[in-house]
């Protein structure tokens, strides 16, 4: 796998993470040191980088799951043609899947925190204008997202990876048409032990077909030992599912608010997104547990085992590693929660005239959580 | 093709050190120093610029994994621990650093993580290297070895605490350009100081190497002693300069003089152990990835190497002044706007 992932992660340091890391330095700390128009440019170098990151650890997961521009030598994989492998099937809609996944992530985020700000009766300007332009970013992404997610699995999980789309619905036998809700797998009986399930809508999500009758295949199609584990696989995509139809509801929604002139000022509503703000990372997250469980028990989808790939590490080192950056970063996580939790509710500045971009901090909030003033070391 | 793509990683590897050996000294540094306010300087000058240095290590080990998969292969499991705990720590710091800087003044807390994550990080590099100095264990392509063996009976410990003492010393000499006239005196200080004990732990690891390492050193030949000798004249050279210019004019002297005695001591390391890459029995030869990688490789490379490197510098030079001679017409920024308008008033 070396030959193939290393030079497309090798691409993705140089192309991406010295643009991102080169300019991000000038785009937060150049103010004054460079005019408006560079910090503009850095800007959108930063985010280039940023897009530009996605699009090559997407090329080398992606290559993964639908391997392409290869040949095997020595059980080695070489690649023969470097356009197949970073343009490979999955690449080419998980791609804008990606992007589309943390673009309507973030939008939530801002139209939340618009909402907060709304709910609180605070910088009324700045909320109204962050809340719509969220809500707005989300509601024309997430009917796109919906067609590309689709498109995903439709053209890609279930043309190369159809053990996926099977673990995904949850039925070990042929024949069911209806649309699991909630399964209990027993993976080891190769049944489910329980389903909930709405009659035929299974062959109209999956098939597309309206008249309902088409079966849904089930996992038992294939051996044992190639399944992917259900729960996970099951799980994660009705979550992923729902988390979406719940976001479009909700933008939906706002739409109909907005042109009742009510987008600001109906309380329930605000309360409503501001709950729902990790909604699309949830989604996100649990979208690639489905991509990554599904795909098991292979590492090179179709090619290589997991369990045929181990390093020459002992176990004891793999548990103690592993707890330690489960550490590291959850302490982190929390201390960043903590830290944006207490940004937000110190609020923006009244937005000044000439900038409208950074909300800036502000003096005279009566907020108990501002520490003491120090001294800047420069005067 | 093998040659060139063993440049990149060796210039990688240097450019590393280089770079991100200032800001991880600068970073240990702001743990002896007591005043606050010179505290935050400190940390300014990191700010701007320790996320693109750090980009530096990516590339090679990218480059390292792209390129000699079998020596990433055969290295990384015998290094992972003091790998492990460097990526750790690093991770660390780069978080510390950007919530200190979000915060007004010098915060304790934050500020002090900052410290002993580059202090973490240093050592960790240092063992990493001498771990892989001392010979890792291959056989069939395959680490064979135990996970503890890159201790090396204790030689990894005394090239971690060179690495932080050689991290100090250059970051020591960044400050002392970087900072005001009157903050400036103790970083010279720091420099005279620190090259004593750097000169030291450096001829100590040099002496201890032919005992400690399994790898095959040699000087034979003159393609050997020679690029050997201006490496170690180099060093000695930069040395005694990066002392001699500490806190005179032109100030920028000493830290070129650190980085010049870095590349001369790599210049000198590469002579000896040259065509070994994991020492003893993997070399670039027997690593090195396909052809036709490495040619869709360096391609990549020159197209888009230069501009990188272009703007690398030209990051470093939006920066190039004392982090208090910001422009008196710069608007209060969102992370010490607070304490900017408490100034004012």
């Amino acid at each position: 796998v070396g030959p193939v992932i290393g030079p497309i992660i090798c691409l993705e340091a140089l192309t991406a993470f010295f643009l991102e890391a080169g300019f991000i330095g000038i785009l937060l700390y150049g103010e004054g040191r460079v005019s408006r128009k560079v910090t503009l440019v850095a800007a959108c170098l930063v985010a280039l980088g940023a897009l530009l990151s996605t699009a090559w650890i997407l090329a080398a997961n992606s290559w993964m799951q639908t391997p392409t521009g290869y040949k095997e030598i020595n059980g080695q994989f070489q690649v023969t043609s470097w356009y197949h492998v970073i343009f490979n099937p999955a690449f080419v809609w998980r791609f804008p899947h990606q992007v589309l996944a943390v673009l309507i992530s973030a939008a939530w985020f801002i139209a939340a925190i618009g909402a907060y700000y709304l709910l609180k009766h605070r910088a009324a300007q700045f909320a109204r204008k962050t809340m719509s332009f969220g809500l707005l970013g989300a509601s024309l992404l997430l009917p796109l997202q919906l067609y590309v997610g689709d498109s995903t699995a439709s053209y890609v999980s279930a043309v190369y990876q159809p053990a996926k789309v099977t673990a995904a619905e949850g039925n070990f036998n042929n024949g069911n048409t209806g649309w699991n809700l909630i399964v209990v797998p027993n993976q080891a009986k190769q049944r489910d032990d329980f389903t909930l399930s709405i009659p035929h809508a299974g062959s109209v999500f999956v098939f597309h077909n309206f008249s309902g009758t088409t079966p849904v295949p089930g996992l038992k199609l294939f051996p044992k030992a190639l399944q992917p584990p259900v729960w996970p696989t099951f799980y994660g995509f009705k979550i992923m599912i729902f988390a979406a139809w719940g976001m479009f509801s909700v933008a939906f929604i706002g739409l109909i608010m907005r042109l009742r002139r009510r987008l600001f000022t109906e309380r329930w509503f605000l309360r409503l997104v501001l709950w729902s703000m990790p909604v699309g990372v949830f989604a996100t997250i649990a979208g690639w547990v489905v991509s990554e469980s599904g795909r098991q028990p292979w590492l090179v989808y179709g090619k290589l085992l997991v369990t045929n790939s181990p390093s020459a590490l002992t176990t004891g080192e793999l548990i103690a590693t592993l707890a330690g950056f489960w550490v590291v970063y959850l302490v982190l996580f929390g201390a960043w929660v903590r830290h944006v939790a207490r940004e937000v509710r110190k609020g923006p500045d009244e937005l000044p005239p000439t900038s409208a971009e950074t909300p800036q901090a502000s003096p005279p909030t009566p907020s108990a959580s501002v520490p003491a003033l120090a001294p800047v070391g420069s005067e | 093709m093998v040659f060139f793509w063993m440049a990149v990683v060796l210039l990688s590897l240097l450019a590393y050190v280089i770079l991100d050996g200032y800001d991880i000294g600068i970073g240990t540094l702001t743990l002896f120093e007591r005043d606050a306010g010179t505290r935050r300087d400190m940390l300014d000058v990191v700010g701007n610029v320790w996320d693109g240095n750090e980009s530096w290590l990516i590339l090679l080990a990218m480059g390292l994994w792209a390129g000699f998969p079998d020596a990433y292969a055969a290295a990384l499991p015998g290094l992972y621990l003091p790998v492990c705990l460097m990526l750790c720590a690093l991770i660390f710091r780069g978080f510390a650093i950007e919530m200190a800087l979000h915060r007004p003044g010098f915060d304790r807390v934050w500020g002090r993580l900052f410290g002993v994550g580059s202090l973490v990080t240093a050592f960790a590099q240092g063992v990493v290297f001498g771990g892989l100095l001392s010979g890792i264990t291959v056989v069939d392509h395959r680490f064979a070895g135990r996970p503890w063996d890159f201790l090396g009976h204790g030689y990894a410990l005394l090239t971690g605490c060179a690495a932080v003492l050689l991290y100090i010393w250059a970051g020591a000499a960044q400050l002392q350009a970087k900072l005001d006239v009157d903050k400036r005196r103790r970083a010279t200080r720091q420099v005279r100081l620190l090259t004593g004990p750097v000169v030291l732990a450096s001829v100590l690891s040099a002496c201890l190497l032919p005992i400690a390492s399994n790898g095959r050193l040699r000087l034979d030949g003159v393609d050997r002693w020679l690029p050997f000798g201006y490496g170690l004249l180099i060093a000695i050279g930069a040395l005694y300069a990066a002392w001699r210019w500490a806190g005179r004019s032109p100030k920028q002297v000493s830290f070129f003089a650190a980085v010049a005695a870095q590349i001369g001591g790599m210049l000198a390391l590469v002579s000896l152990y040259f065509p070994q890459l994991v020492p003893p029995s993997v070399t670039i030869y027997s690593a090195a990835a396909g052809r036709n990688t490495l040619v869709f490789l360096t391609v990549m490379i020159g197209i888009i190497g230069p501009g990188t490197v272009g703007y690398g510098i030209y990051a470093h030079w939006v920066f190039r002044s004392a982090p208090s001679a910001k422009p008196v017409t710069e608007t209060p920024r969102a992370a010490d706007g607070r304490a900017a308008l408490s100034a004012s008033r």
